[in-house]
């Protein structure tokens, strides 16, 4: 095993940017790829990452200087962590040297739970196989990176992708009467927060007057007009950064450049990745497809097909000051929200639970931030050590550290990884969940089942029935 | 009006748009039709419709009330991959109209 270990760690040693291209090269050819379409592949996904360690060298330390510059001007700030979003995090999280072995886990496990009837949703989400790459470096990190952590590494990510399956199985017909597209279900992990928000929503529902306030979502949206996009965001939350740093109007300026700079070059960067891993896709799509012809299921996807949902950008956009209020004022939080300021992940699925209504879904957003900002917060130093193993991004001495505020199912990851943490040797807060997790569960599958009676009764179903 | 610009838009305009976008632009290649097809992020969805002659949506249930100055065809297929011909055969159609 060490010599597995050292060897991998010699591989490492060249930089993932080489490594993973070769690697998806040999990937492309095992799936029956063309030469010419895997050599292609494996090019561009050296490209999207060279492209990000390049630019975030250029890009990192304006925000860290800032969020410096304020905590040593206001009293009681700690900012020590740096939101630079999901695509920071996804590029950390496909350099881990075991990341690529979560393809055929996740298409194994959903070909057997397709096979035996656990599930009815076919995932052809590749894209989002990098979440369950995060689960497993950051589980090895945790138990102290033995071959047995590793394993534990696979088995928690293998965990994940089945309670993806059953989400996408219980949030189908919720997803449908937000979009009224039939044959899908959303099959992404951010759903899985849905665990802890279920009995909160269902508290909200009882105070008579909320679900009496009308609002226009649709409205609303026209009227967040450039406010909604990523550049503008960018801009005033450097704004914002320079005033609270102290900066003189140069400084000001700059600052605001260089954040509306980073939100908007980092997904044009990211989106390599995507085009890169587009053919691997298709192909993993077609190997599962053609296994299971002519049996009835339904295609998981990512989030993406909920984004035109107005009431996903409004609740995003009323959530953003308060995750800045919120990082400012909650003593546990270290983290300065930045990149994913919107908390799509959280909004997304407030959204989806509350079936539209705004206002419980911006109260369901309010109540869920500092879940997000204590996930980023103690992920950090995950995310930061990895970053700095794989050589993916270089963070010079005193500079903090790279987290990502929007974590999807971010209150799941936290309770999963404190019972993991109990195998270190800390009983609390692990033990607590352990108990709790349990009663969450039933109450998931108890209650989850009339949510999606009462949504297929506003929609008339996907197959034009109400499930029993 | 020929198409030579298509539009796909998802929540970020990086991954899924840009899955649907690379299979779009493969699969019209095949079919001899020579358009640009670019991924965007739904936000920009309004002013990026001004430089564009179709959006091809993942989300076809939001186009209905943002008075976009282009036609809109429904992009899930390119996903699932179940009806992706007859979309193919739509957009051939309004590429070859004059």
């Amino acid at each position: 095993m060490d010599a597995v270990l050292n060897f991998i760690r010699s591989i490492l040693d060249v930089g993932p940017n080489v490594v993973l291209p070769v690697i998806m090269f040999i990937l492309g050819l095992a799936i029956g790829m063309k030469p010419s379409k895997a050599l292609g592949a494996g090019l561009l996904l050296g490209v999207a990452f060279t492209g990000m360690f390049t630019f975030f060298g250029l890009a990192f330390d304006a925000l860290p200087k800032a969020g410096q510059a304020m905590v040593e001007r206001i009293p009681g700030l700690r900012f020590e962590a740096y939101d630079f979003g999901w695509t920071v995090a996804a590029t950390i999280s496909w350099a881990w040297p075991f990341a690529v072995f979560m393809f055929p886990l996740q298409i194994a496990i959903n070909i057997v739970m397709l096979a035996m009837g656990w599930t009815k949703c076919l995932n052809v989400d590749m894209w989002n196989v990098w979440h369950k790459a995060t689960l497993g470096a950051f589980t090895t990190a945790l138990l102290g990176n033995t071959p047995t952590a590793l394993a534990i590494g696979f088995l928690v990510a293998g965990l994940w992708v089945v309670m993806e399956l059953i989400s996408a199985d219980y949030t189908r017909e919720q997803v449908y009467n937000l979009t009224r597209i039939p044959g899908i279900a959303v099959s992404h992990n951010m759903l899985l927060d849905i665990l802890w928000m279920a009995p909160i929503l269902d508290v909200l529902d009882r105070i008579p007057f909320l679900s009496q306030i009308r609002t226009s979502p649709a409205d609303l949206r026209r009227r967040i007009g450039i406010f909604g996009e990523n550049y503008v965001l960018g801009a005033i939350l450097g704004l914002i950064f320079g005033i609270l740093a102290g900066y003189d109007l140069k400084g000001i300026a700059t600052l605001v450049i260089q954040c509306a700079t980073i939100v908007t070059l980092f997904p044009m960067i990211a989106g390599l990745f995507a085009r890169a891993l587009a053919p691997v896709s298709e192909a993993a799509q077609e190997f599962m497809q053609k296994r299971f012809p002519g049996r009835s299921f339904y295609i998981g996807l990512d989030w993406p097909v909920l984004a035109g949902i107005d009431a996903v950008w409004v609740t995003g956009i009323l959530v953003a000051p308060f995750a800045l209020l919120f990082a400012i004022i909650l003593p546990y939080n270290t983290t300065l929200p930045f990149a994913s300021i919107i908390v799509v992940s959280l909004v997304v699925t407030a959204t989806v639970l509350a079936q539209g209504d705004l206002v419980k879904s911006f109260l369901l957003s309010i109540i869920g931030l500092p879940v997000y900002l204590g996930a980023a917060t103690f992920f950090a130093p995950y995310f930061t050590e990895l970053a700095k193993q794989t050589g993916t991004f270089q963070i010079p001495e005193g500079y903090g550290m790279i987290t990502w505020l929007e974590m999807n199912a971010a209150g799941l990851r936290l309770m999963v990884f404190s019972v993991l943490d109990i195998l270190n040797g800390r009983f609390l807060p692990g033990a607590l969940f352990v108990i709790v997790l349990p009663l969450l569960g039933w109450y998931y599958f108890r209650t989850m089942k009339r949510r999606e009676r009462a949504a297929a009764q506003q929609s008339g179903g996907i197959a034009g029935v109400v499930p029993a | 009006m020929p198409i030579k610009r298509i539009i796909v838009a998802c929540g970020s305009g990086v991954a899924t748009s840009n899955v649907a976008a690379e299979k779009l632009r493969e699969l019209l290649r095949e079919r001899g039709v020579n358009a640009e097809v670019r991924a965007i992020d739904i936000k920009s969805l309004e002013s990026e419709a001004k430089v564009a002659d179709l959006l091809v949506s993942i989300t076809p249930y939001a186009a209905r009330d943002r008075e976009l100055p282009i036609p809109t065809l429904n992009g899930i297929p390119l996903l699932t991959g179940v009806g992706v011909k007859a979309l193919i055969d739509q957009i051939v159609a309004m590429a070859n109209k004059k």
